[in-house]
């Protein structure tokens, strides 16, 4: 008579001795070259700069995800909103590049004195002339802003009116 | 070569930028606090602007504080605050980032979850769609009605009669629309004795309700419906009932039918009572005076067989009397009264045991059945004993007239013949009025071979044939079709059409019968011609109104072509009247071949 209970897959002896030598040799390995461990890793000035540069990249990312995301949409203010998005995903690119051209420059090219303040830059690139003007950023993000409160107002608007899911 | 660029316009674009930013940030956070609870995505946008918010506003204070700083020669400070502003703008790029992601995952299962709830309203909708197509396709009417008494569901067949929209259906409630007497519930139940049971009463005793008869008056018309009705509980997830389904049908029509028949049928049970209580007089008197003649007559002189053929079917009269008034005394000993029955049962019983209307419902409607179904039986028998009694009369009368004819005018015997053939005609008479009545019941049409019919009838009318010497001929066309008719109703339109006949040609002559086949009208064509005087042209066209008759006073009612007529018509067929050429009337009676199946007359 067959019992009910469920048959315990009994594992090949070989395949487990072959599993049991590759673990032992890993571990000779390891232990070839052994070196103090300090438990918390110390992180250096350029870290700080990276992880701005990466939540850069993942906010530029964001908004073009977002903005695929809501391209069909066609309630009131999405156009705004949408365009905010695109201004946003610009606004990032431009501070990622300045941000990476400022690490790269020269700080002999600063001259002249406002305070500490540096009155001129003295460019002699492309790169130095796009940092000046990409210095700017207000030019961007600004109509970024003004686009997204807008694109909301309307939004805002139309739900006091009805809360179809159009605006949804 | 080198270009020197003042850095002052940075500064005012980004000092000014960043003054903007502060007021644009609360603005969008202004914006984005009244849409936040609208929907998802109003959260999502109220969170994202928030994030921006405040990240502007970080990096504006960030980027004042850092002129600020730098001009006033603290480059220290603001060396020790830079790391902060950029660590919290880091992070506010990262939330920013997360939130936007997690929306589009959100969406994503949101938009799952919505085409799976899209194809479920979908399925539910072709269900009820599906089941909705089922209910109007009810030839009845079907209700469904909630525990507050409102319409919460009705089928075409209920808006089509009520001549109301479904959205005007489910504003009433069942007691205003069908009982539009009542404006209350209570209204409405006080009318319980009037056979007003309301089906929820019986629902809440737990028990089905048995089908129930209302008075229900139709809005559109105003006109007062007999309503058979049948009600189902549905029962909601607890197991109470929430609602009832009813069915509504029309018997309007049947209840009428029923009561009409069942007056045609106590009419004649009635009318039999007093036909045989009549007929003893004159039935006795033929009896008396037909044993008095024989009892004078030698024994083989001649019409002794006559006059004892007449005893005997005198004698047999007198059985069938006796028969018809068993009838009618077992019909009126054994109807049940159910209502008398209840009457007493809750005078004399205990009160728990009091019939109540439910009880007095259901037994009115067996014993209804079972009083019409006794009824219809008893009236079928005093028909066919009347029918007999008929025949007896019919030979009474025939052989006293043979007799008549040879007796000598001025003997007692004559004499006697008179009386007897006198108070024959008077029994014929006092029968012939219930046989009217009797004849008046519902019929059923039966396929009928015309010329073995013909044949069937003259055999009745032989003997007034041969009293007038007249010569029936007849030319019957081989092959008939067999037509669908009621024979008793026809054989009074043969008969009535013979003896206008006979009657026109009054003594030796000719009556000619044909039968023929129409095909192109699908007909049969039935002529009776006859040798007599033919009909005056000023009268053919009053031939067949009602009361005119162009015979002596007494000896016609001037009916009998007018409802010859309307009984053909009954079938379908025509009757017609014309002269012929060579003289003589003729009646041409046409007949549709039906080859249907039979209905009532």
């Amino acid at each position: 008579m067959r019992s009910n209970r469920p048959s315990i897959k009994r594992s090949n002896p070989r395949s487990a001795r072959r599993r049991l030598l590759w673990f032992i040799s890993g571990l000779c390995c390891l232990l070839y070259d052994v070196h103090p461990a300090l438990a918390i890793q110390p992180h250096g000035a350029p870290e700080g700069l990276y992880a701005h540069q990466i939540a850069h990249l993942g906010f530029l990312i964001a908004m073009a995800y977002i903005w695929l995301r809501t391209r069909h949409r066609t309630g009131e203010g999405w156009r705004l909103i949408r365009l905010s998005f695109v201004f946003f995903a610009v606004w990032n690119m431009n501070t990622f590049i300045n941000h990476g051209i400022s690490a790269a420059l020269d700080p002999t090219k600063f001259q002249g004195d406002m305070g500490t303040l540096p009155r001129y830059l003295v460019t002699r690139s492309t790169l130095d002339i796009y940092f000046f003007f990409g210095q700017m950023d207000h030019f961007l993000c600004i109509p970024a802003a003004l686009c997204l409160g807008l694109g909301l107002r309307k939004m805002r608007r139309a739900a006091q009116h009805t809360f179809s899911d159009d605006v949804y | 070569m080198s270009i020197e660029l003042p850095l002052f316009y940075v500064y005012l674009v980004d000092s000014t930028g960043s003054l903007l930013m502060l007021a644009l940030a609360v603005w969008i956070f202004r914006e984005a606090y009244c849409l936040r609870r609208h929907s998802f995505m109003h959260l999502y946008l109220f969170l994202l602007s928030c994030s921006l918010g405040t990240f502007a506003i970080s990096r504006a204070i960030g980027h004042i504080l850092s002129y600020f700083l730098r001009y006033t020669g603290r480059s220290e400070l603001w060396e020790a605050i830079r790391p902060i502003s950029g660590g919290v703008n880091t992070l506010l790029f990262v939330i920013i980032a997360s939130l936007s992601f997690y929306y589009g995952i959100f969406r994503n299962l949101q938009e799952s979850r919505d085409r799976e709830k899209e194809r479920h309203v979908k399925e539910v909708q072709k269900a009820r769609d599906f089941l909705q197509m089922v209910i109007d396709s009810l030839n009845t009417q079907l209700v469904v009605i909630d525990r507050a008494y409102r319409i919460v569901m009705a089928n075409k067949k209920f808006l089509t009669d009520m001549n109301l929209s479904k959205e005007e259906a489910l504003t009433y409630s069942c007691y205003q629309l069908l009982h539009n007497a009542c404006d209350t519930v209570d209204d409405c139940q006080k009318d319980e004795s009037e056979s007003h049971l309301c089906p929820w009463k019986k629902i809440d005793q737990g028990e089905a309700p048995v089908p129930m008869t209302h008075v229900h008056k139709n809005p559109a018309t105003q006109e007062e419906r007999y309503t058979e009705i049948s009600a189902s509980p549905v029962y909601g997830d607890e197991g109470a009932v929430e609602y009832m389904i009813e069915t509504l049908t029309d018997v309007t029509d049947k209840v009428k039918l029923e009561k009409l028949q069942q007056e045609k049928l106590t009419g004649i049970i009635e009318l039999a009572s007093a036909v045989a209580h009549e007929l003893n007089t004159p039935m006795f008197t033929v009896l008396g005076n037909a044993q008095l003649l024989r009892r004078q007559m030698k024994t083989d002189a001649p019409g002794k067989m006559e006059l004892n053929t007449i005893i005997r079917n005198v004698k047999k009269m007198s059985q069938l009397t006796k028969e018809m008034v068993n009838i009618t005394e077992y019909t009126t000993k054994d109807y049940v009264d159910i209502e008398k029955l209840f009457d007493i049962a809750a005078a004399s019983g205990p009160k728990d045991e009091k019939p109540d209307h439910w009880q007095i419902e259901r037994a009115q409607r067996e014993t209804r059945w079972l009083n019409l179904e006794k009824l219809a039986a008893m009236g079928q028998l005093t028909a066919s004993v009347a029918h007999e009694l008929n025949n007896a009369i019919n030979i009474v009368l025939g052989f006293s007239q043979l007799l008549l004819r040879d007796a000598n005018e001025n003997s007692q015997t004559h004499n006697d013949l008179l009386k007897i053939e006198k108070n024959a005609k008077q029994c014929q008479h006092i029968v012939s009025g219930l046989l009217d009545y009797t004849r008046s019941m519902a019929r059923e049409k039966q396929l009928q071979d015309v010329n073995q019919h013909l044949k069937d009838v003259l055999k009745l009318v032989a003997h007034r044939m041969a009293l007038g010497k007249i010569e029936v001929v007849t030319e019957f066309c081989p092959d008939l079709k067999p037509v669908w008719m009621d024979p008793d109703e026809i054989k009074q339109v043969y008969v009535n059409l013979l003896n206008n006949a006979a009657d026109a040609i009054q003594q030796d002559g000719q009556i000619r019968i044909k039968t023929a086949f129409d095909p192109l009208h699908q007909h049969i064509l039935i002529s009776f011609s006859d040798s007599g005087p033919g009909i005056p042209n000023e009268v053919m066209d009053k031939l067949f109104t009602p009361f005119f008759t162009t015979k002596e006073n007494g000896m016609g009612t001037g009916l009998g072509l007018n409802v010859s007529r309307d009984i053909i018509r009954k079938h379908g067929g025509s009757l017609e009247a014309k002269n012929q050429p060579e003289g003589g009337a003729v009646f041409v009676i046409r007949l549709p071949v039906d080859p249907g199946e039979p209905q009532p007359v």
